[in-house]
């Protein structure tokens, strides 16, 4: 498992069947800052989508995950979902980002 | 416009067929060419079905969930069309033209020229979506979640827009009209102001619309304006807004503006909850937990340092417990807050990363 800022991304055995691929490789948008957690390398994977739940599959030997405020983090080729923390409201659960 | 479309036609010489009939015959692959159906034909979650007959005319059609349909013939005449969910649709035919269309998170890049919708486009969640038609004119748009729209089009004309979630959108056009409805644009990181000729809107979120920091001279707003986490720090005297929210909550200006002078005292007397919860926003975590002399419940130290657990009784409500961690990589301290339950810091690091077992949680690397 990983921790880049508030992404999360851990090692999955597979993609959903039912998953949309992403037109891009942008894992999380900062709500603050407009920066974004995303893959440098074009081409190195593609992100799927879900039911809401994200997956990255890198497809070279390895993919950089990158944002302009955290060191970046090389991802070995596989499969990993992909999650935002949380916060809790009494009213109900948001996703948080920096 | 006016949708007229079975008016001007010449009627075929077969009259139409009940829908239930229709459907049979559509997804054994026997339906004729030119079938006209009656009412509505529902055709939705049909996972086999590839391709509609040419020339089909109906008055309502429901194709949602319909993973293998490709295209839809060229000649289909219809005035209610759901599309939503059709993965494989990358476009429409020329010339469609009907009363609504719902075609919600499909793969869809852009739309014909003349494509022609009267009341209601529904484009949410369509994440390839890069264009929209110049002069397109439609009662109410939804265009949410659209990741990749970076302009609206030329010559929009529209009641109500919808463009919350959408990213990357950052250009308006010259000539465009959002007549007295609403416009939704909460959470539209890019974009840094409002198109000039926005003159009256009856309702206008831009909520998280961070970069975006003044309305358009002499804009009238006449329900409520929601500017939770925009860029906006005052309204000018030419801005008439009837009522300000923050995320819903309905506030005053001195929330809105000057939340330096919310207390942690007028905090904890506060009794509605909702209007708590955003004094305890705009005041922010850090300061309220500071002046309310919050109590300690657990302290260690992560990579980024010092980690606190604080809690702060909340009179009619449940404590407030956030927990206190610095980020490794900017260094910087991030009071976020959990459940009430939580004992350990531990415990809510591990439950704020989605694990309500704090042995689950076990990061190779942060940063």
């Amino acid at each position: 498992m990983w921790r880049h800022g508030d992404v999360l991304i851990a090692t999955t055995a597979s993609v959903p069947p039912d998953a949309r691929k992403r037109p891009n490789l942008t894992l999380a948008y900062g709500e603050i800052t407009g920066h974004s957690h995303r893959i440098k390398e074009t081409g190195a994977a593609e992100l799927w989508e879900s039911g809401g739940a994200l997956f990255l599959k890198v497809m070279n030997e390895t993919a950089t995950l990158i944002h302009e405020e955290h060191l970046p983090i090389t991802l070995p080729r596989g499969l990993y979902r992909v999650w935002r923390q949380r916060e809790y409201t009494p009213q109900q659960i948001r996703q948080i980002a920096d | 416009m006016r949708f007229n479309l079975f008016q001007k036609q010449a009627a075929p010489a077969d009259s139409p067929l009940p829908p239930k009939e229709a459907r049979k015959l559509i997804l054994r692959g026997e339906a004729p060419a030119n079938l006209r159906v009656d009412g509505h034909l529902n055709l939705s979650d049909s996972p086999d079905l590839e391709r509609l007959p040419e020339g089909l005319t109906v008055a309502s059609l429901d194709l949602n969930g319909c993973k293998r349909l490709g295209s839809l013939p060229k000649d289909l005449r219809v005035r209610r069309l759901n599309l939503s969910g059709c993965g494989l649709l990358v476009s429409l035919p020329p010339g469609l033209s009907c009363y609504e269309l719902e075609m919600r998170e499909t793969e869809v890049r852009e739309l014909p020229s003349d494509l022609r919708v009267e009341f209601r486009l529904d484009l949410s969640g369509c994440s390839r979506l890069e264009r929209l038609p110049e002069g397109l004119k439609v009662g109410t748009l939804l265009l949410n979640d659209c990741v990749s729209l970076e302009a609206a089009p030329e010559g929009l004309d529209v009641n109500f827009l919808d463009i919350s979630g959408c990213v990357a959108l950052r250009r308006w056009p010259q000539n465009g009209r959002i007549g007295i409805g609403r416009l939704r644009a909460a959470n539209c990181a890019q974009i840094n102001s409002l198109p000039g000729w926005l003159t009256d809107v009856a309702q206008l979120d831009v909520s998280g619309c961070v970069n975006l920091a003044e309305l358009p001279e002499g804009l009238r707003v006449a329900s409520w304006l929601d500017l939770a986490n925009s860029g906006i720090k005052s309204l000018p005297a030419s801005i008439e807004v009837a009522r300000l929210r923050w995320r819903g909550v309905p506030i005053d200006e001195r929330i809105a503006f000057r939340p330096e002078t919310i207390t942690s005292r007028e905090i904890l007397a506060e009794t509605n909850a909702e209007l708590r919860r955003v004094l305890l926003e705009r005041m922010g975590y850090e300061s309220f937990l500071n002046e309310a002399e919050a109590e300690t419940l657990d302290r260690d130290r992560d990579p980024g340092g010092e980690r606190r657990l604080l809690r702060v009784p909340m009179e009619g409500d449940e404590d407030l417990v956030c927990v206190s961690v610095i980020c490794p990589s900017t260094g910087r301290q991030y009071i976020i807050r959990v459940p009430p339950t939580m004992r350990s810091c531990r415990q809510a690091v591990a439950w704020i990363a989605g694990f309500d077992d704090p042995d689950d949680y076990r990061p190779l690397v942060e940063t």
